[in-house]
């Protein structure tokens, strides 16, 4: 199910969709021009919109900020407030299919029968998801057309190649829901296959068990991983963090707060006793892979938890392509 | 990889629990806790921090401040629970306040780069005393300087907060776990972290020569996020990767000369400990004198 909008009507059905949420989107930064995804504060930013390029940095942050309170407590009367979890509404536009299906990894562990992160969950029901499809990929390093992705969004809008029209794809009842919001466009009714997306740069397989002790993962990692974490803070499906207190000079007042962290660090895999489970850089460069890859499909079905966005190989300071690592193992070289 | 001088002794004590305990004890019984701040031979810049902070009216409320002779004429004598000192041996005298220091206090915590690992006054390591001193003073015959060496290397030390200067949110937020009794939270991860968790667009990657990758971060990047690539105040990581660092330098254009002179400007003892045991080899004649 569909609809088909003109193209010449973008604006009006954006800003007919932003009307009463807030909504988030991907603009040029002006301080930088980097592509980051922002709160528009009114109708005049959508001309800072960029449909060109990938956000730099991903929209993770607005289901699990990279700092967050979790709640307030009080020692002198022994009392903890719960953080008031925001209900506003979020329209969160121009989301790829790598990014929707991040969300869907996300979902998957912070909202199953056997656990739920209430934070996450409140912050995940009051976000509508609104993609924007990938014509051509808007960067070399996407790779997503190896990783398995489903359509996962409450609308997508595909911009019909040599046609006058955008495709919006209806992905879930909450999309038709939000589609009322535009009803006065009175816009037809259409139907079409949302094909799938092509990248040049592809994963040759996901069977990377047997190269487990493969001498390339040591020598890319000696020469060329600074272990400086890049990766996974930019990467939109790590989900590790850690928790701590920040207690103020009153000594009774504090608030524990939740922080992204990442396995490529050595701190994070120090335990009592001040041992490390995993000193070595390279068996924690391995686990980044290894969970992505291997460990979170065994758990969780055959999906794996890279959605091949890229930003891990773009974004590393050194270039490091774990992607390229993998087909050149497969490859036999 | 542990580095003799390296951030693995930010909080090292083994007999650090019962410190806490103790700390704990002394709350629980309405007493606040005795703390002096004192300086050796350093810049004055790192007890600023302290002193200039807008938390420092609260840290006041929170513990018994019963020195500072750097604005203080009349300080106590006596024995305090926790000394914060900042800079680095440098002189006799140094060592010798440093040792009388140790001896006063329950947990010493050294703060600032220079206390902690040297620092740029460090560098005079690499020279020729006699004539570094020369082109300093009119007199230098009072001096009696030895190696710039940070006070861990003559002391035990307790707790280390890198940084030149130190961050005073991370200062206020260790001495916070301290009168509360928890052992304190101290980041070992790079400066990359904060970068990334402020949403910086990557300045190496632009082509600066930044050390963020393996510097040790808990200064919220603030160097990165206006614009200025990380010099690397707060030292290597325990784990830095010096030569996949210095060839992501070289890869970018920097000369080798070059990169070695700045891996040395904040941190030259850590980074030359961590390249003897990498294998690295300095391009750059950067010997360590045999001075004093
Ligand atoms: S990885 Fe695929 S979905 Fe994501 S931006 Fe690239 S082409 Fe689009
Ligand atoms: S971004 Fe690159 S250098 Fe940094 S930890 Fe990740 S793989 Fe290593
Ligand atoms: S691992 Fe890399 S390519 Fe995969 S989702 Fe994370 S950042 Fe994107
Ligand atoms: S274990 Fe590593 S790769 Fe997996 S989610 Fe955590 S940080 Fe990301
Ligand atoms: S700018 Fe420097 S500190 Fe920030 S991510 Fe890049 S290398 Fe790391």
């Amino acid at each position: 199910m569909g609809y088909l909008l003109p193209k010449s009507k973008l604006n009006t059905f954006l800003e007919l969709l932003m009307h009463g949420s807030s909504f988030i989107a991907p603009v040029r930064r002006k301080k930088d021009d980097v592509v980051v995804f922002e709160e528009l504060e009114g109708k005049t930013d959508l001309t800072r919109l960029d449909f060109t390029t990938n956000p730099q940095f991903t929209a993770k942050k607005f289901f699990m900020p990279a700092y967050e309170p979790l709640f307030t407590y009080n020692m002198k009367n022994q009392k903890l407030t719960d953080k008031k979890i925001t209900a506003r509404q979020r329209i969160l536009f121009g989301l790829r299919l790598c990014d929707l299906n991040a969300v869907k990894i996300q979902d998957q562990l912070f909202i199953n029968p056997q656990f739920t992160d209430d934070h996450y969950q409140a912050a995940r029901e009051n976000i509508f998801l609104v993609g924007w499809y990938c014509n051509t990929p808007p960067s070399k390093f996407c790779f997503c057309e190896s990783m398995n992705l489903t359509h996962y969004y409450d609308l997508m809008l595909r911009d019909l190649p040599g046609k006058k029209d955008i495709y919006i794809d209806v992905g879930s009842p909450k999309g038709e829901i939000l589609m009322r919001k535009a009803m006065k466009l009175k816009l037809k009714e259409h139907h079409e296959h949302v094909p799938k997306i092509r990248t040049p740069k592809k994963l040759k397989t996901h069977d990377i068990r047997k190269y487990f002790d493969h001498p390339k993962w040591q020598k890319t990692t000696e020469s060329k991983c600074l272990s400086c974490q890049r990766c996974t803070t930019m990467c939109p499906t790590c989900m590790c963090f850690d928790i701590y207190d920040k207690t103020q000079t009153d000594l009774e007042h504090g608030t524990r707060e939740r922080t992204w962290d990442s396995c490529h660090s050595k701190q994070f895999t120090r335990v009592a006793g001040d041992h490390y489970f995993r000193p070595d850089r390279t068996a924690r460069f391995k686990h980044r892979i290894y969970h992505k890859i291997v460990y979170y499909p065994e758990i969780f079905g055959q999906v794996p938890m890279c959605t091949g966005c890229g930003r891990c190989i773009e974004q590393c300071p050194t270039q490091i392509d774990f992607v390229e690592l993998i087909n050149e193992m497969e490859d036999g070289k | 990889m542990k580095t003799k001088l390296g951030q693995d002794i930010l909080c090292h004590r083994a007999d650090m629990n019962d410190h806490l305990s103790r700390l704990r004890d002394k709350r629980a019984k309405g007493q606040k806790l005795k703390v002096g701040v004192f300086g050796i031979t350093g810049c004055a810049g790192c007890q600023l921090t302290i002193l200039f902070s807008e938390k420092f009216p609260a840290l006041m409320d929170m513990i018994d401040i019963l020195a500072v002779p750097f604005v203080k004429e009349q300080n106590y004598k006596g024995h305090f629970d926790i000394i914060i000192l900042e800079g680095l041996v440098s002189s006799k005298a140094d060592k010798e306040k440093a040792e009388e220091l140790r001896a006063r206090c329950d947990l010493l915590m050294c703060i600032g780069a220079c206390a902690t690992h040297g620092c740029v006054p460090a560098m005079k390591n690499f020279m020729n005393h006699p004539e570094v001193e020369r082109a300093v003073y009119a007199k230098v015959d009072y001096l009696n300087s030895l190696d710039a060496t940070p006070v861990s290397k003559h002391v035990p030390v307790d707790i280390e907060l890198p940084g030149c200067p130190p961050d005073a949110n991370q200062i206020y937020a260790v001495l916070t776990d301290l009168v509360l009794g928890r052992p304190p939270r101290i980041t070992h991860n790079p400066v990359c972290v904060e970068c990334v968790k402020r949403e910086v667009d990557c300045l190496l990657l632009q082509g600066k020569p930044c050390l963020g990758p393996i510097t040790v971060g808990g200064c919220d990047a603030i160097c990165t996020a206006a614009g200025h690539e990380c010099m690397g105040c707060r030292g290597p990581t325990d784990d830095a990767n010096l030569p996949a660092m210095i060839q992501a330098l070289q890869d970018q254009g920097y000369k080798r000369k070059d990169i070695e002179n700045r891996l040395h400007t904040y941190a030259s003892l850590l980074v030359d400990e961590q390249a003897k045991m990498q294998g690295v080899k300095w391009e750059k004649k950067l010997k360590r004198k045999k001075n004093g």
